[in-house]
C-alpha cells in the first residue's frame, strides 16, 4: 500500500515530527497533510516544504492550495509549519476549544453544519481581490466538504475511544481540573505554548497577511464567550437613551361611572441619569381603560387630568396618579403612544445585556449547550398525567429537551428571560401529559399552573391568557435571588428589563371598588420581614469559605460558576447519586456544590432544610412544590425554610428577595415591604434609583 | 405607469363591499395620488384614524365621491360618474395587519376606499418593507404614476391640512421650508439665511420624552466639538413639546437656533417633510440642504469625538448597540464574523462593501432606498443576543440576511464566503428565490 511519510518541524521545535500518510507519494496533497494534522490549528500555520528550485537549489517552498501536490523526495515529505501572522492559537483559549469539541449541542444534532473543520489558508494566491477565479473557488471548497466528512468521521471514532466528556464525569473532577487536564492534553501534543507566539511575530514577519477577498471558517463551531457583565456599560447606554418615543399624542377621558375601576399597571423607567417616564405596563379586563380601548402597553403617561408629569419623578407621578385615581368623577390620561407597533416581533436591542439566561437553571442548560454536556433525563421513566404532581409537570416542562420552547422574549422595552408562551404551554400539556380530554382541559391545567405560582405573568395578570408570555414563577424567583445577591453595586444590567425587580412593590390603587378577585392574588403574602439573612446563609454554609463574599458580588462570577455547575452536576448524577441531585443541581446551579467541592453530592445538602420529604434523592417527582423555589438562591432558601410560609407564593418571593451577602455590603436595603402593598414612598424611591423596571399596579 | 401599482399592489383589491377591483384599472380612472393606509381592526388608533380619514377622503375626492367600486355593485362606488376633478384624483389602500379574516372584514366594510385582500400576507410584508413601516396607523402618500413618495406622514397631512389645500404634499427644498426667523434661547432672532453654507442638524425632541432628554445632553457636547473643530455647522431644535413653557424650558439648555414654538404650521411642515413619526430624530444636512444622514442620533452617540462628521452613511455598517435599532426597519444582510482575529471584520467589511456600494447606486438611481442594510457583525453581547434571537448557527462566518419584521431570516450556511457568494445571494434574496425561515 502507498504511503507518504512527512517529516515536519514545528516551528523552532528542535525535534521534527514524522507522519505516515496512506497515500502514494505523487498524489499527497497539502490536504491530506492537513487532514492528519487535525489536532493542530492547521488554519493557523503556514507550511513550508522542502523543495528544489532550479536556480537556487533546495528552498522551502510556501504552499498553501490545499489541492497542491506536495514535493516529494524518496517518499519523503519535509516541512515547517509556522504560525501565520495574526492568526491567534493563544494557549488560554484552547483549554475552552476543547469544548468546542465535545458532541454538538443536542438541539442542534445533525445539522449540516455541524462538524466543520477549521480550515484557513492565508494563501497569497487567493487574495486576488474579488476576481476569483470561480473553478478554483469551487474545488477548494468540495474538497474542503470532503474532508469535512472524513474528519467527521475520524471524529466521532475518536470520541468513541476517547470519551473526554465522560472521563471527566467519571472521575467527578471539579471543572478546572478538568479543564486543566483537558488542556495538558493538548500541551503534550505540544500545539500550543506561549512561547510559540512570541517567535509568531518574529517568524511571519515576512509573510503576507490574508486576503480580504474571502471569508472562511476556521472553528468549528464557534463558541460563546463569558463575558462579564459590566455596569458600566449598562449606565451608558440605557434604553432611556436609545428608545424612541411616537409623537401620536392622545388624550383619552374615561368615565369612572361606569368602570369602577381604571385598570392599569404601569411601569416606572430609570436610570443613572434620572427617571424615564412612567408606561403603561398592562391593561385590565374590565376596568376603564379596556373599555374605552385606545390606551395599550407600552404607551408612556404624559399627563393625568391636569398634571403633567413632564417635570416630576417617577415616584410623584405615581403618588399624583393614586391620587387621583382616589377621587371620584372622571379621569382623563394623555399618552405617547408606544413606538413597536408589534413589540413582540421585533428584535429589540438589549441595553447593556445580553439576553442571557440568568437564572441558574436556564444557565445550566445554556451552558451545557454550548458544551454538549447537556444531561440527559429519561423522560420516559417518568409518564407523566394530569395526575402527576404539578411541580413535576413543571419541571418536565422545563428541561431544555422537553419541547417547549423557552426562550428570552422582548416585550415591550423589556427582556423576559426565559419566558413562554401560553399557547404553547398547552399544546405542550396537551401532547404530552396523559389525561386531556380536549386542548381546553389542558387548557385549564395551565391556567391552575399560574394561580398556583409555576407560572408567572410579566406583569402578574391572573387570567391566563394564550397569547400572553409566562415565566416559571421558581426559575424566577431564584433568578432574582441571583441579582439580588449578587449586587454589590448598581444593579447588574440583567435587571434593567426586568418588570418585577427584587424590590418592586405593587400600589393598590382603588378606586371605588376593585376588581376583587384580581385583588387577591396581587394582595401581598405575609412577607417574611427582613430576613436576617445569617439565618439562610449559616445554615446552607457552615462555614462560608473565604472566597465567598466576593464571589458573590461578581455577577461575572455567577456565569463561570454557571459552567462549573453543569460539570459538576453532572458529575454527581453519572456517578449514581440520586436522579435528584441532578435534577435539583440543575435548578440550583451547582451553586452550593461548587462551593462544597467535588466530593458533596447535591441532594443531601438540599433536602436538609428544604425538602422534608425530598431526603435522600426520591426523585424530583416527589419533591414537594416548594423545594421548586429554592433555586440558587439564599434568600428563597431562607423563605422556603421560614416556618408557616405558605409553599408557593413566588410573588411575595420576588419582594423578598434583597440584600447582599453576609459579611458582604449591604446591598439594598431589605424592603420592608408592608402587609397592605401601600406605596411606600422609600422603597419606591429605591426601586427607581436602580436601573430597573418599575411595576406599580394601580387596579 | 399602472405597472408601478401592479408591482406593488397586485392585480386585484377589494372594496369595504367585497368586490374586487382590477389594479390596473386606477390608473384608467386617472389617480394620481395613492395613499397606502397601514393599520388593523384591534388597533383603537387606527379605528379612530378611519373615520377622520374618511371624512377626509370625501372632501378631498369632492362630496359627490367617487367610490372606488368602479360602478359595479351597491358599494360606495356607485357613484363612478361623478368623476373628480383633475387635481384630487386620490386613491386610499388599506393595508391590514390583521389576524383574522371576520375582524378584517368587520374593520374594511366601513371602508369608503380600497383594501389589499386580506390573504395577500406577503404582499402586506413587503410593503411594509418598502416604505419602512414601522407603526401603526400609518398613512403614505405616493405619487400613482411614479410610484415615488411624495409625503410619509400622511396622519400629519390629515391633521395639519385636513381641507388638503396644500395638496399633492409633495416634498419642497428645505431651504423653502425653513424660510422664516430662527430663534436663540437669548431671544435672538435671525433669518433662515443666516444657516447658507452651513451643515444643518435639523433636532425633532420633546423635553416630554426621556430619550430626547438624554441625547440632548451628548448634543450640546458633539455640538460643540465640531464648532471647535471650525466646521460651519448649526442645529435646528424643531419642538414637539406640548406647551410653549416645555419649549422655553427645553431650549434653554440648547446652544443653537429653534423654529419659534408658535410657529407650529412650519413646525408641522418640516415633520411632514422629513416624515418624523418619533423622536428624537436628528438629520442632517449638507450645505445645499439635501438629507446625508436620517441617523444622526446613533452617529451621534457612537462618534462621541464626531470625527466622523458630518456621518455620510457608510454602506457597511458594524453592528453596534445603537445601531442595531436599525435592524427592525427592513431586510438587514448581517455578515457574523469571529472577530477575536484581528481583522477579520475589517476583511469582512471590505468584502461586503463593493456589492452594498452596487446595490445602494443602483437603487438611488431609481430614486429609490436600498432594499437591504449591511452589516458586519463582530463578537459581542449584542451579537450573542442576535444571534439568540435569531435562532442562528453558532459558525463564524455566517452570512444571513434578517428580516425582522418579516420575521423571517435566510442564511447561508457555508464554509467559505467569497464575494461572489455574497452577490449571489443578495441577488437571489431580491429575486425572492430564497426561502425564508422564521424567526
Amino acid at each position: 500500500m502507498a504511503e507518504t511519510k512527512i517529516i515536519y518541524h514545528m516551528d523552532e521545535e528542535e525535534t521534527p515530527y514524522l507522519v505516515k500518510l496512506p497515500v502514494a507519494p505523487e498524489r499527497v496533497t497539502l490536504a491530506d497533510f492537513k487532514n492528519v494534522l487535525s489536532n493542530r490549528p492547521v488554519h493557523a500555520y503556514k507550511f513550508f516544504f522542502k523543495s528544489m528550485d532550479q536556480d537556487f537549489g533546495v528552498v522551502k517552498e510556501e504552499i498553501s492550495a490545499d489541492n497542491a501536490r506536495l514535493p516529494c523526495f524518496n517518499g519523503r515529505v519535509v516541512s515547517w509549519l509556522v504560525l501565520a501572522e495574526g492568526a491567534h492559537s493563544d494557549a488560554g483559549s484552547q483549554a475552552t476549544d476543547g469544548h468546542g469539541d465535545l458532541p454538538p449541542p443536542l438541539e442542534r444534532m445533525g445539522g449540516i453544519g455541524d462538524s466543520r473543520p477549521p480550515s484557513f489558508h492565508p494563501n497569497v494566491a487567493s487574495s486576488r481581490d474579488g476576481m476569483d477565479n470561480e473553478t478554483g473557488t469551487e474545488s477548494m471548497v468540495s474538497h474542503r466538504r470532503e474532508r469535512a466528512r472524513r474528519r467527521n468521521r475520524d471524529e466521532a471514532a475518536r470520541a468513541n475511544g476517547h470519551p473526554r466528556g465522560g472521563r471527566r464525569r467519571d472521575l467527578g473532577l471539579p471543572p478546572d481540573s478538568a479543564s486543566t487536564a483537558l488542556s495538558s492534553e493538548l500541551e503534550s501534543s505540544s500545539f500550543v505554548d506561549s512561547d510559540e507566539e512570541d517567535n509568531t511575530s518574529r517568524l511571519s514577519s515576512s509573510t503576507e497577511q490574508s486576503t480580504s477577498s474571502r471569508l472562511i471558517r476556521k472553528h468549528k463551531r464557534r463558541r460563546r464567550k463569558q463575558r462579564l457583565r459590566q455596569a458600566d456599560r449598562a449606565s451608558s447606554f440605557s434604553s432611556i437613551t436609545d428608545s424612541t418615543m411616537s409623537l401620536n399624542i392622545i388624550t383619552v377621558t374615561l368615565n369612572m361611572e361606569r368602570h369602577h375601576f381604571l385598570g392599569i399597571s404601569i411601569v416606572g423607567q430609570s436610570n443613572d441619569r434620572g427617571d424615564g417616564g412612567i408606561y403603561i405596563g398592562s391593561i385590565m379586563r374590565g376596568g376603564a381603560v379596556a373599555a374605552d380601548g385606545r390606551i395599550e402597553p407600552g404607551d408612556m403617561l404624559l399627563q393625568v387630568n391636569d398634571v403633567n408629569f413632564e417635570n416630576m419623578s417617577n415616584d410623584d407621578a405615581v403618588r399624583v396618579l393614586r391620587e387621583i385615581v382616589s377621587q371620584t368623577g372622571p379621569i382623563s390620561l394623555t399618552v405617547a403612544k408606544c413606538w413597536d407597533p408589534t413589540p413582540r416581533s421585533y428584535f429589540t436591542v438589549p441595553r447593556a445585556d445580553p439576553v442571557r439566561p440568568i437564572d441558574p437553571a436556564a444557565w445550566l442548560s445554556h451552558t451545557a449547550a454550548l458544551t454538549g454536556a447537556l444531561p440527559r433525563y429519561e423522560l420516559e421513566e417518568a409518564p407523566l398525567t394530569v395526575k402527576s404532581d404539578m411541580a413535576a409537570v413543571v419541571r418536565v416542562m422545563q428541561l431544555p429537551d422537553s419541547g417547549l420552547e423557552i426562550r428570552d422574549r422582548m416585550w415591550l422595552k423589556i427582556t423576559i428571560a426565559n419566558a413562554v408562551i401560553g399557547a404553547d404551554v398547552v399544546d405542550w400539556l396537551y401532547t404530552r401529559v396523559e389525561g386531556f380530554k380536549e386542548r381546553r382541559e389542558a387548557r385549564k391545567y395551565a391556567s391552575s399552573m399560574l394561580k398556583r405560582g409555576f407560572l408567572r405573568h410579566t406583569v402578574n395578570k391572573v387570567t391566563f391568557s394564550e397569547q400572553c408570555y409566562y415565566v416559571f414563577g421558581d426559575l424566577c424567583s431564584s433568578e432574582w435571588g441571583l441579582g439580588g445577591g449578587a449586587l454589590g453595586r448598581p444593579a447588574p444590567a440583567a435587571l434593567t428589563h426586568c418588570p418585577l425587580p427584587p424590590d418592586l412593590e405593587a400600589l393598590n390603587l382603588n378606586s371605588g371598588s376593585s376588581g376583587a378577585s384580581d385583588q387577591d392574588t396581587l394582595a401581598p403574602l405575609p412577607h417574611p420581614a427582613p430576613w436576617p439573612l445569617g439565618q439562610g446563609y449559616p445554615y446552607q454554609y457552615p462555614g462560608p469559605p473565604p472566597c465567598f463574599p466576593p464571589a458573590y458580588q461578581d455577577p461575572g462570577f455567577s456565569y463561570g460558576s454557571g459552567s462549573a455547575g453543569s460539570q459538576q452536576s453532572e458529575g454527581s448524577r453519572s456517578s449514581g447519586s440520586a436522579r435528584s441531585a441532578g435534577g435539583s443541581s440543575r435548578r440550583a446551579l451547582g451553586r452550593e456544590q461548587e462551593r462544597r467541592g467535588p466530593g458533596a453530592g447535591g441532594s443531601g445538602s438540599e433536602s436538609d432544610h428544604t425538602a422534608p420529604s425530598g431526603a435522600g434523592g426520591s426523585g424530583w417527582r416527589e419533591r414537594p412544590a416548594s423545594q421548586l423555589s429554592r433555586g440558587g438562591s439564599p434568600h428563597s432558601q431562607a423563605s422556603a425554610a421560614a416556618p408557616g410560609l405558605p409553599p408557593l407564593h413566588p410573588l411575595t418571593k420576588a419582594y423578598s428577595v434583597v440584600g447582599g451577602p453576609p459579611g458582604g455590603p449591604p446591598v439594598r436595603e431589605l424592603a420592608a415591604v408592608p402587609p397592605e402593598l401601600t406605596g411606600s414612598r422609600q422603597s419606591f424611591q429605591k426601586a427607581m434609583g436602580n436601573p430597573c423596571e418599575f411595576f406599580v399596579d394601580i387596579m | 405607469m399602472s405597472g408601478f401599482l401592479e408591482e406593488l399592489l397586485g392585480e386585484k383589491l377589494v372594496t369595504g363591499g367585497g368586490e374586487e377591483v382590477d389594479v390596473h384599472s386606477l390608473s384608467a380612472r386617472g389617480i394620481s395620488l395613492l395613499g397606502l393606509y397601514f393599520g388593523c381592526s384591534l388597533s383603537a388608533p387606527c379605528a379612530q384614524l378611519s373615520a377622520s380619514l374618511a371624512a377626509f377622503y370625501g372632501r378631498l375626492r369632492g362630496d359627490a365621491a367617487a367610490g372606488p367600486g368602479a360602478g359595479a355593485g351597491p358599494g360606495p362606488g356607485a357613484g363612478a360618474a361623478a368623476e373628480p376633478e383633475p387635481r384630487r384624483r386620490l386613491e386610499i389602500v388599506f393595508v391590514s395587519s390583521d389576524q383574522d379574516q371576520r375582524q378584517w372584514q368587520d374593520f374594511v366594510r366601513d371602508m369608503p376606499w380600497l383594501a389589499l385582500p386580506y390573504k395577500e400576507k406577503h404582499r402586506k410584508l413587503k410593503l411594509w418593507n418598502k416604505y419602512r413601516i414601522s407603526n401603526i396607523p400609518s398613512l403614505i402618500f405616493l405619487d400613482a404614476t411614479t410610484g415615488k413618495v411624495v409625503c410619509r406622514n400622511g396622519l400629519l397631512v390629515i391633521r395639519d391640512d385636513p381641507e388638503g389645500l396644500e395638496f399633492p404634499w409633495g416634498p419642497k427644498p428645505f431651504r423653502e421650508v425653513i424660510a422664516g426667523p430662527l430663534l436663540r434661547n437669548n431671544g435672538q432672532s435671525l433669518e433662515s439665511s443666516s444657516l447658507e453654507g452651513s451643515h444643518v442638524g435639523v433636532y425633532f425632541s420633546a423635553h416630554w420624552c426621556p430619550p430626547c432628554r438624554s441625547l440632548t445632553r451628548v448634543l450640546v457636547e458633539s455640538y460643540r466639538k465640531i464648532k471647535e473643530a471650525g466646521q460651519k455647522f448649526e442645529i435646528i431644535f424643531v419642538s414637539a413639546d406640548r406647551s410653549e413653557d416645555s419649549f422655553k424650558q427645553y431650549f434653554s439648555e440648547m446652544p443653537w437656533l429653534a423654529v419659534p414654538y408658535t410657529d407650529e404650521a412650519r413646525r408641522s411642515r418640516l415633520n411632514r417633510l422629513y416624515g418624523i413619526q418619533g423622536i428624537p430624530t436628528l438629520i442632517v444636512l449638507d450645505p445645499q440642504g439635501e438629507v446625508i444622514t436620517r441617523q444622526g442620533r446613533v452617529e451621534v452617540l457612537n462618534d462621541e469625538d464626531c470625527r466622523e462628521f458630518p456621518w455620510h452613511p457608510k454602506p457597511v455598517l458594524e453592528l453596534s448597540d445603537s445601531n442595531a435599532v436599525q435592524l427592525n426597519e427592513g431586510p438587514c444582510l448581517v455578515l457574523f464574523v469571529d472577530s477575536e482575529d484581528d481583522g477579520e471584520s475589517e476583511a469582512a467589511k471590505q468584502l461586503i462593501q463593493p456589492i452594498a456600494e452596487k446595490i445602494i447606486a443602483k437603487y438611488k438611481a431609481k430614486e429609490e432606498e436600498a432594499p437591504l442594510l449591511f452589516f458586519v457583525a463582530g463578537e459581542d453581547d449584542m451579537t450573542d443576543s442576535l444571534r439568540d434571537y435569531t435562532n442562528l448557527p453558532e459558525a463564524a462566518p455566517l452570512l444571513t440576511i434578517l428580516d425582522m419584521s418579516a420575521r423571517a431570516k435566510y442564511v447561508m450556511d457555508v464554509e467559505e464566503i467569497t464575494p461572489a457568494i455574497v452577490e449571489a445571494f443578495v441577488n437571489d434574496f431580491l429575486a425572492e428565490k430564497l426561502k425564508p425561515e422564521p424567526i
